[in-house]
């Protein structure tokens, strides 16, 4: 019957676990506890990621390889995917398709998440004229739908990949920049943060141990959450011939390609947009998946 | 119709968890004031909740009888329940602010009841909704009834809810911890407030609370709570000055707030939680001081003691202590 | 009032930056101009010349541009260099195609989200809300470029009962419409529900069914407004959304609209298409989301005081 059972002293407690340990790990190895949708997500994602990894050694042919007297033919026998319209081998071409995609979209999500939180907490450290200036264009290029952007972008500095990155970055790091900003105000605000000042401890330390280790999670959620646009904006701008220009191909390109012999051969349609589904499906259900566990553990 | 309540044998549970209230039986006579005391968890909503067939989705409710006056609560459609809520039974509960709706004016909300039994148009209720604010106490009414939730303190919103609650001119008020999330001064004056809509409009009232010293002055008799059980029940003046339970004389120990010769304030150790798990034996046994002083751990760990008469009229409790010194006298 | 501010200054400094886009390019523009309009890759430098003053590009940067500004301001967007059109009339009629279509795509799509998403609330944890959940998060995932060719597939190519592309008759919306509304209809059916969960489970609806009201009026008359809002906001943000957005869409079945407009003034270099165009589309989606503030300030009366209050 102690004060040490009054369970506000337990407050005490907490604060100082905070500024010891800072963020804490949470037991992901333990597979069996994984939630369905985390599961099949990371399996496909998986797959997806190693195909695309293997590629120059799993590739059963040359993606350029035109072969005029073999085209678009069904799949099946030799082309497990069938040919294009030029003879080439619909599955290697996926499979080199998918690299560009896949990786213009991990790139310009990686470059809008950095950026756009270190711009947030930037921001939201200095606050001021700078973080209203910030916050302002944030909201100016929030009147701009991304594909406009994009569009604008390319008449600016010409169809490519290159143009590509830039486009998406500039349209997709307000959200991580907002995120971040948010939460660095929030957390500057909490207790213990107040707390740690008091017994010393400098404004570097706090804010790597603990802005950015909490802040890490909401972070990532947005990410993952984004990814699958990402990739099926990609997907758009090089259907429009907007990004990835030939000989190159990307999965949006290859759509495109295969529209007008969609009759004969729709695989060609199919098997392209297919993967773009299943690679965007993976990635969301994983968000999901994390977040059911995250809700799970409470 | 006379308007008493009856619930014999209430029992609630959700899914397969243990029960949450277990065989309750309670009675408020016409006129008359229970309250029903217990700390949180112990059960004491889900009963009003019963009573009021407002159980959220999931729990199981059965006993075997729920009745007011010649209603059979337990057996009635929810049709008939529909007439029977804001009609002859009332609810008063705990954050009044979050009890009305955020997008609509308080007059709206004042008018339904006037609206739906007393069968007012809209100008009617509303002139009427006006009336009733200025009767329960709240100053500027016709400027209150075209306000917003939000933009009332936690006091007025309280009025208000009561306002809404004896529209209809109810039999029987349920107030859920009506003054728990009040300050100290606005609660001495809902307090009065109910006991003065009590009675003019001869209302019986079941008042719910974990503090005793607040139903003390409002309560004819007291039912405490623990663990979803009843265990001591009786008039206020033999539960404050002769408790049979060692819970309940803990709890008056606790609302005195007096310090104990040590110079700290009395506290129950242990929390109800624990009582959950158990199976066997009386619920508050881990928590008890008076199990071991008497000797008794074998009784309260065996078996669960039924409610039994303790000598003052209508005066009972759940305590082996209390059967065994009968069993001696 | 700070709102205006906010959109004159937005608009003039995008206007702005849209005018300077052939300046800011690599390359000519009166070359680009003229490549896009004859084919011919090997240029007269005459014609060019010609060209340039004739376009009045020849002027300083600062005259150009407030000459330009001057001259829409009274309506006038001059014509395209692609094709001699008058600006302005192909804006308009491009806007209502788009308007026409985004209008009925999002209203589809609200049309099944409300109900799937209430069902999907009501019935939480149970197996309709898990497929009803599922399988619109697998929705999102739908490119609209495959979602397309594929509906075109089956439909007008297989089945021959819809067209596959053009604008002359409703029938020519339909496919459109369902490509555009799924990915919308996915996120306003988690919103629903979402939005649904938390009304059911408020205190205020306890406390009316407390009241006698039943569980129907109950969420009718205290439940739907507030679920509602969450759903309001989100339609006017897609709908900006798509004035711009909807590019693919129009691409693939050639329909007229804004998003088509700027993807062919991008590929041919149609500068006073492009900058007014894109001025337009900021504009209109200012506006749109000035006033969905004002309407979520009249159905949401805790935000009205609030304002009032600062």
């Amino acid at each position: 019957m102690s004060l040490l059972d009054d369970p506000r002293s337990h407050a005490l407690d907490s604060t100082a676990d905070a500024i010891t340990t800072g963020a804490r790990s949470r037991g992901w190895t333990r597979l069996a506890t994984w939630p369905w949708s985390l599961r099949v997500g990371v399996a496909l994602l998986g797959t997806v990621l190693l195909v695309l990894l293997l590629t120059p050694w799993l590739a059963p042919y040359d993606p350029a390889a035109q072969d005029l007297t073999n085209r678009l033919t069904a799949p099946g026998g030799e082309h497990v995917l069938g040919t294009d319209h030029l003879g080439r081998d619909v599955l290697s071409r996926l499979m080199h398709g998918g690299r560009f995609s896949v990786s213009v979209a991990a790139l310009t999500l990686a470059i809008s998440a950095v950026a756009g939180t270190l711009l947030g907490i930037v921001c939201a450290r200095v606050r001021g004229a700078f973080d209203e200036l910030v916050m302002r264009v944030a909201d100016v290029l929030l009147a701009f739908p991304e594909m406009v952007v994009a569009m604008m972008l390319v008449a600016i500095l010409g169809a490519g990949q290159g143009t590509l990155i830039v486009a998406l970055v500039i349209a997709g790091w307000t959200p991580f920049a907002r995120l971040a900003r948010g939460l660095a105000i929030e957390i500057n605000a909490r207790d213990f943060v107040e707390a740690a000042e008091c017994l010393g401890f400098s404004r570097r330390f706090i804010v790597l141990r603990h802005l950015l280790p909490n802040a890490l999670g909401p972070l990532m959620a947005h990410a993952s959450l984004r990814f699958g646009h990402k990739l099926i904006t990609v997907g758009a701008l090089s259907y429009l011939g907007l990004g990835v220009q030939p000989p190159d191909s990307d999965w949006g390109s290859m759509l495109a390609e295969g529209q007008p012999y969609m009759t004969r051969s729709p695989g060609l349609v199919v098997f392209p947009g297919l993967a773009i589904f299943v690679t965007a499906l993976a990635v969301t259900l994983i968000s999901q998946g994390i977040d059911v566990r995250r809700r799970r553990q409470g | 119709m006379s308007d008493e309540l009856r619930v014999r044998g209430l029992t609630v549970a959700f899914r397969d968890d243990r029960p949450v209230l277990e065989d309750v039986s309670l009675d408020v006579p016409q006129g008359e004031v229970l309250a029903l005391v217990g700390e949180s968890g112990s059960g004491k909503s889900m009963t009003a909740m019963s009573v009021m067939r407002l159980l959220p989705d999931g729990a199981r409710l059965s006993a075997e009888e729920i009745a007011f006056g010649d209603d059979d609560i337990l057996g009635a459609d929810e049709r008939r329940m529909n007439a029977i809520r804001g009609g002859r039974i009332s609810m008063l509960f705990q954050q009044p602010k979050r009890m009305l709706d955020p997008t609509a004016t308080v007059g709206s909300q004042v008018a339904e009841p006037l609206r739906k039994y007393l069968g007012m148009n809209r100008r009617q209720a509303h002139a009427r909704a006006v009336e009733l604010l200025a009767d329960v106490g709240i100053p500027e009414p016709e400027r209150r009834v075209r306000a917003y939730a939000h933009q009332l303190s936690g006091g007025i919103a309280q009025r208000v809810m009561i306002a809404i609650a004896l529209a209809a001119q109810p039999e029987l008020l349920i107030a859920d911890e009506p003054t728990t999330a009040l300050d100290v001064t606005v609660e001495a004056q809902i307090l009065q407030l109910i006991q003065a809509k009590k009675r003019q409009l001869g209302m019986s009232v079941l008042f719910i609370s974990h503090d005793l010293g607040v139903v003390s002055s409002i309560a004819d008799r007291i039912a405490v709570m623990y663990a979803g059980r009843i265990v001591e029940e009786g008039t206020v003046q033999q539960i404050l000055s002769a408790p049979q339970h060692p819970y309940t004389q803990a709890l008056i120990k606790c609302s005195l707030l007096e310090p104990q010769q040590d110079g700290r304030f009395y506290v129950i150790p242990g929390d109800v939680t624990t009582a959950r798990t158990m199976t066997t034996g009386c619920r508050f046994m881990p928590r008890c001081p008076v199990t071991h002083a008497l000797g008794i751990e074998g009784h309260c760990v065996g078996d669960e003691p039924a409610l039994t008469g303790c000598g003052g009229e209508g005066h009972r409790s759940r305590c082996w202590a209390t059967i065994e010194r009968l069993v001696d006298a | 009032m700070r709102r205006a501010l906010v959109l004159v200054i937005t608009l003039l400094s995008v206007s702005f930056l849209v005018f300077m886009i052939p300046y800011i390019t690599p390359g000519d523009p009166v070359r680009k101009i003229l490549r896009a309009r004859t084919g011919d890759l090997d240029l007269d430098p005459e014609a060019v010349e010609r060209l340039r003053v004739a376009y009045g590009l020849d002027r300083p940067l600062h005259e150009q541009y407030l000459d330009w500004l001057g001259r829409a301001l009274t309506g006038d967007l001059g014509l395209s260099f692609t094709s001699r059109a008058d600006v302005a009339g192909m804006l308009g009629s491009a806007l209502g195609v788009t308007a026409t279509l985004a209008v009925a795509a999002l209203l589809f799509a609200l049309l099944v989200a409300l109900p799937l998403g209430s069902i999907a609330a009501i019935r939480r944890g149970r197996p309709a809300d898990t497929i009803i959940t599922t399988v619109t998060q697998a929705f999102v995932a739908i490119p609209e470029y495959w979602m397309a060719p594929v509906l075109v597939l089956v439909f007008a190519l297989r089945l021959g009962a819809l067209p596959s592309a053009g604008w002359d008759d409703p029938r020519y919306m339909i496919l459109p419409c369902l490509t555009l509304a799924l990915r919308p209809m996915s996120y306003f059916t988690q919103v629903t529900r979402a939005s649904m969960i938390d009304v059911l489970e408020s205190p205020h609806i306890v406390a009316a069914r407390s009241r006698g009201l039943s569980f129907g009026v109950a969420m009718v008359r205290h439940g739907v407004r507030n679920a509602i809002l969450p759903v309001v906001t989100l339609f006017s943000v897609w709908l900006a959304g798509l004035l711009g957005g909807s590019v693919v869409v129009e691409v693939i079945f050639s329909i007229p609209g804004m998003g088509r407009l700027l993807y062919t003034a991008v590929v041919n270099s149609d500068t006073p298409v492009l900058q007014a165009a894109v001025v337009c589309i900021v504009g209109l989606t200012i506006i749109i989301t000035t006033l969905t503030d004002v309407l979520y300030a009249v159905i949401n009366p805790t935000v009205r005081s609030a304002n009032v209050a600062a």
